[in-house]
Formats: structure tokens, sequence, C-alpha cells
């Protein structure tokens, strides 16, 4: 910098400035660290803002829109703050499409019921008396179960907001928006370390410039 | 003390076009409290300047957001309000949209650097 320019500088002087110029070249690397983040996130967000427009054109405009949001969402994905170093991370919930697998195992035993509707016979009998007292065992707890799949619903996979058969390029959309995301979280973190970075480097050099003028005033 | 209110911001806000939002919002993001408000704005023609605005000064306000995402050019419309805001949570980031690429002569990180430059 400037202040560390000067030829009559002291011992303190010169120290003070190669700590400034240290923490020069810490903010540069950070600032490169940062221009790369944001590049490649720009990159992946490019590529997912296209197979969303593809994902609309093949689905049709009005059919992936913000009406279909869910008015009970919860987050999936949230940031988790580490308290000590303030570093910043991505948390996802396992929802892997909840509702479709329930419907699979519905789906699953309703075909079971239809095939032993399909049998008769006094041993097919006692079986349904059996199972119709697991049902009634099940259906106790069943109400208890409400809450939780009620729960279930709400965290389910977004995609399944704008239908069950949903084109293949929304799906690539959201698999690009969710590395996005996690790229846009790392580019958070260094954003925080840059201004960190940035206010230090503004005090040092404060701190040189006013020693520097009580430098002056003494001579 | 600012640890403990740090572990509470888990949630990302999104304030931006349909496009990002609705991206945003398959990535997971997408949260609606028991006060029934949401973490994010769709940004259209009919939105207004104040609503923006007000909407990001609501983020910043509430304790469970921990990053901001608003696209540049959405950004560019609150320029006053967001150069203002320094706090370190919750974070701001400036995030390209479908028809505004990013500019890195409007990010505000860069502007702030080159501040210090004396550019």
């Amino acid at each position: 910098m400037a202040e560390c320019d000067t030829v009559n500088s002291t011992d303190k002087n010169s120290v003070a400035c190669a700590s400034i110029d240290k923490e020069l070249l810490e903010l540069f690397d950070v600032l490169t660290q940062y221009q790369h983040i944001r590049g490649s996130a720009n990159q992946e967000l490019k590529q997912a803002y296209f197979d969303l427009t593809l994902a609309k054109r093949s689905a049709g405009y009005r059919w992936i829109s913000p009406d279909l949001y869910s008015g009970r969402a919860q987050a999936i994905a949230t940031a988790a703050i580490d308290p000590r170093t303030g570093h910043v991370s991505i948390v996802r919930r396992d929802v892997a499409r909840r509702r479709t697998s329930e419907k699979s195992s519905q789906e699953q035993q309703k075909e079971m019921g239809d095939e032993g509707q399909g049998r008769s016979g006094l041993r097919q009998r006692r079986e349904r008396k059996g199972s119709a007292n697991k049902d009634k065992d099940k259906e106790e707890p069943g109400e208890q179960n409400n809450g939780e799949s009620d729960e279930m619903r709400a965290l389910d996979d977004p995609l399944l907001w704008f239908g069950m058969l949903v084109p293949p390029s929304l799906k690539d959309a959201q698999r690009g928006f969710v590395t996005s995301l996690d790229r846009l979280i790392a580019l958070g973190q260094v954003k925080q370390q840059l201004l960190v970075k940035q206010q230090r480097l503004q005090q040092r050099i404060a701190q040189t410039q006013q020693k520097k003028q009580e430098q002056g005033m003494k001579k | 003390m600012a640890a403990a209110t740090h572990k509470e911001r888990t949630l990302i806000a999104a304030i931006g076009d349909e496009d990002t939002v609705t991206g945003l919002l398959l990535a997971g993001i997408g949260d609606i409290d028991i006060h029934q408000r949401p973490n994010f704005l769709v940004v259209d023609a009919k939105t207004t300047q104040e609503q923006i605005e007000e909407t990001f000064t609501a983020f910043t306000k509430r304790k469970d957001i921990a990053i901001i995402l608003i696209n540049q050019h959405v950004a560019e419309v609150i320029r006053g309000i967001l150069d203002e805001y320094n706090a370190a949570f919750p974070t701001v980031l400036e995030i390209p949209s479908k028809d505004h690429p990013y500019d890195p002569s409007k990010d505000s990180v860069l502007k702030r650097v080159q501040l210090l430059f004396g550019d």
C-alpha cells in the first residue's frame, strides 16, 4: 500500500506493512476462491434454468407455476451454523417420495386383497379372520398415526407438488438446483470470510495511517 | 448468546422471479411457518418496490433465517437497503436469474473489495 512505500520507514512501520501485505494476499486468495465458486454456481444455475424451461415447455407453462406450491411446505434443505466457527453447512432431510412409497404399499395390499377375494375355502377364511384381527390391532394405533402421516405428507418431495408423473427434465432441474444450492451455501461461507478479511485489512490500514500521522506530528 | 441465536437460524429464504423461486423450492428450501409466513417471495411485474423492501426487511428481522438468496436484478431495485445491510446473519447472496445473467460489476461483495482499493 501507499503507506508502505515510504523510504524512511522505521522497523515498526515495516512490520506493519508486512502484516498488511500478508492480509492483502489472504484477501486475494479468498477473492479468487469466491470468484471460482461463483462461476461454478452460475454454471449450475444456468443448466438448471434450462432444464426447468424444458420441463415447462413439455408439460405446459401453467402446469409448473407458483399456484401449485404446497401451502404446508416444510423446509427439507436447511442451513446449519456452527456456533463456534460460524461455518455454514447444508442439512437435508430424507423425504424420498414417501407418498409414492405409501401409495405403492397400499396398492400392494389392495392387490393381495383382490387375490384373496377370488379364493374361497375354510383355510382362506381363517386367514381372513386372522388378518381382520390384525387389521383391528392396526387400526387402534392408526388413529395416532394420522398426525404422523400428515407430517410425512408435509415433508413430501417438492416434485410431487407438480403431479405424480413429472417430466424427466423437471427432475434434472431439481438435481441442478440442489447442486446449485450446495455451491451457493459454500459461496455464502466464502463471502463471510471475505468480508471479515476486508474489515481486518481496513483496520490495519487505518492503524498504519494513524501511526504515520503521529510520527509526522512528532517530527 | 450470539451462538445460541445462530443455532436457530436454519432456513434459506428466497426473493426472485418465478423460475428462481420454483427451482429453489424444488431444491427443498420452501417453508411456511405456523403464522403462515412463507420464506420466499415471487417477484413479477406487479410486485412493487415497497413489497420487495418489506419482505427483505422482514426476512432480515426473522430469527430463523440463515441465508437470503435474492436475484441480482431484484437486488438492484432495493440497492439502497442492501448496501446499508451489514449484519453477518442472515447472509445475503445475489444470484443470477434466467433472464438476467450475473453481472460482476453489480456484485455487492466485489464492489466492497473495489472500494477498499479506492477504485
